[in-house]
């Protein structure tokens, strides 16, 4: 159960301290937020200790009416430098000592802040003035068919200096828009946040409003519902290694590997009736039926042929000379910055929300996380290749076992929902966590931290001192979505 | 304006994305047509890396207020006769994103739109075969 009770206060100049003690004694940071209580606002710091059996607790710090700054905490605790830029934008609160003044939502003033005692400057490109460095904008619009994003590259010859990304270009306002709406209308929206990672997104929805209902789904429910977040992790990662391929200019692979994902999203509709699983998982509803012995006997070859494609992706050496030592990152810079996912696996960090923070159908099941080491783009393609694998494994063992699993929830609290209560999922990107408070039934504050928002600042600091030309393979690489990091 | 850009892409249709707020999904319905099972290229329809290139335009998403410019802009450097295609719900009215300080309502509040092909995504034979009726096929 993820209600959210263990809060402890912090006054704004305390805040800081306060993460990093936090951060000393190993517990890591979910996520931050500022929503509004009383007259004033109040900041709202999640963090979580691996491998405990205990929910996200919070360092709460109230921030008065007539206060419009509050010491930034990027110096005691650097992961936090997005959530205080967006909630700059949002509420208008100013950070001091943050080392970026820049708006980071929408680049103009307009519309977002909620209250703006004080106006934020306007996001401009940073980009280097020194002697032969070139400027060179790429976006939002690309020549593929991909997201918006812009790229600000200073580079010196063909070598990349800096990258600075502007995103946000698909921000849809969603969090806002979710305010007053109940739990029925917000599922759709909170689905379709992104498509790549829908079912992590439907899934830490339910689990924080289960929470708040006091609910336990049953078994059958909670398992059916690991099948889906695997199918999804499945169709992600086979995607991004056939866009690996691409990059690497391995037409025949990159084709190959899309017949596979289309023939993945078949058998998704056919068993779940949506070929990107939007709207199978409901909160305090029982998981959908459906053929558990089919849709393994579907998975079976398509699978089996998966594994021969990443081995003859993983045998050519052209794909591994063109992908070794691009784009590499330190664990420590991960760390610093908040990386999670296969992107942090690959640089030898065992993070994985499915064994650090234990929920749903996992315990038990799941094994230690795939790692790699060398922080390159080789790493990051590796580790995703050992999770398809283990993801098969999970899912192919979950089904033999499903039609022998009770299906009947417990009692639902007939209350009105109210509280805040946390959800996550390791989303195919990694950790992803979604923040609900609700009053009688209706939304209040929605927050999401996605996978994609943690590991944006990466690429850009895995850009620097490659080629130019290696940007795409790089970005692919990571393979973030930019509709999970705007909302 | 409609029927002269459909007289001119009978054989071959040239198109630039625009991704203006999507959840993606449209995106990768999108990228499938020009995968194996569907294989846009044998219809005469392609991807092309400039709007300069480019017969229409397909937009995703509720058009959200960051990429207006951006889409007007990818509209002002077509060529004439032009196209517009509203990709999905979300392109076509904005769906379940209409609304908020940042979305939009779609495509149609700001351009001209030639055709709407719905779906939350539509699937790649849907977008074929929307896309081949839109060349008289
Ligand atoms: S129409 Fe549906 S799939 Fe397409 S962008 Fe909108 S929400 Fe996503």
């Amino acid at each position: 159960m993820t209600r959210l009770t263990r809060v402890r206060d912090a006054s704004p100049s305390r805040r800081p301290q306060a993460l990093r003690a936090l951060a000393a004694q190993g517990d890591a940071y979910a996520m931050g937020l500022c929503q509004r209580s009383g007259r004033g606002i109040e900041l709202v710091d999640l963090f979580y200790r691996p491998g405990s059996p205990l929910a996200p607790h919070a360092v709460r710090t109230a921030v008065p009416p007539e206060c419009t700054e509050v010491p930034s905490a990027v110096a005691a605790l650097p992961r936090v430098h997005w959530d205080e830029r967006e909630i700059r934008d949002l509420f208008g609160l100013s950070f001091a000592g943050h080392p970026d003044d820049r708006r980071l939502l929408l680049p103009d003033p307009r519309r977002t802040a909620i209250f703006s005692p004080r106006p934020v400057p306007p996001w401009h490109p940073r980009v280097l003035k020194q002697r032969d460095a070139v400027h060179v904008p790429v976006g939002p619009v690309h020549a593929g068919i991909i997201e918006s994003g812009q790229f600000h590259f200073s580079i010196m010859g063909e070598t990349v200096l800096q990258m600075d990304a502007r995103l946000f270009w698909n921000h849809r306002g969603i969090e806002a828009a979710l305010e007053g709406l109940g739990v029925d209308e917000a599922v759709t929206r909170v689905e379709r946040i992104c498509a790549s990672c829908t079912v992590s997104h439907q899934a830490a929805l339910a689990m924080a409003v289960e929470s708040l209902a006091g609910l336990r789904p049953p078994a059958r429910t909670e398992a059916v519902r690991l099948v889906l977040l695997e199918l999804e992790r499945l169709a992600s990662h086979l995607n991004d290694l056939a866009q690996l391929a691409a990059g690497a200019a391995l037409q025949v692979l990159l084709m190959q590997g899309m017949a596979l994902r289309e023939r993945l999203l078949a058998v998704q509709h056919r068993h779940f009736g949506h070929r990107y699983l939007f709207g199978t998982i409901r909160p305090a509803v029982p998981a959908p039926t459906f053929d558990a012995a089919g849709l393994a006997a579907d998975l079976g070859p398509l699978l089996e042929e998966a594994a021969a494609w990443m081995e003859r992706l993983f045998a050519h050496q052209g794909f591994r000379d063109r992908l070794t030592g691009v784009g590499r990152l330190s664990p420590e810079q991960v760390t610093a910055l908040g990386g999670v996912g296969p992107a942090a696996r690959a640089t030898g960090i065992a993070a994985d929300l499915r064994r650090d923070l234990p929920y749903g159908f996992y315990p038990g099941l799941v094994s230690e996380p795939a790692v790699r080491t060398a922080g390159d783009a080789m790493a990051r393609a590796e580790v995703r290749q050992l999770e398809v694998l283990e993801s098969w494994r999970l899912v192919r063992e979950v089904l033999a076992e499903l039609d022998s699993l009770p299906d009947r929830a417990s009692a639902v609290d007939a209350e009105p929902l109210d509280g805040a209560a946390t959800g996550y999922s390791e989303s195919p990107r990694g950790a992803s966590f979604h923040y609900v408070r609700m009053r009688a039934g209706r939304i209040t504050r929605y927050h999401v931290r996605s996978a994609s928002f943690a590991n944006w600042p990466l690429v850009m600091v895995a850009s620097a001192d490659n080629p130019i030309g290696d940007f795409p393979l790089i970005n692919k690489s990571f393979e973030l979505c930019y509709a999970c990091c705007d909302r | 304006m409609d029927d002269h850009i459909r007289s001119t892409v009978r054989r071959s249709l040239q198109l630039r994305h625009v991704d203006c707020g999507s959840c993606n999904g449209c995106e990768s319905e999108l990228a499938l047509v020009f995968s194996p099972r569907y294989d846009g290229q044998r219809h005469g329809i392609d991807m092309v890396a400039s709007p300069r290139h480019a017969d229409a335009i397909t937009v995703s998403g509720p058009v959200t207020v960051q990429m207006q410019a951006a889409l007007a802009r990818t509209y002002d450097a077509m060529g004439q006769p032009r196209g517009v295609i509203a990709l999905g719900d979300c392109a076509i009215d904005g769906h379940v994103h209409a609304s908020g300080y940042a979305s939009g309502t779609g495509v149609q509040s700001q351009l001209p739109v030639d055709l709407k092909i719905p779906g939350c995504p539509p699937p790649p034979d849907a977008i074929l075969r929307a896309l081949t009726s839109f060349m008289g096929r």
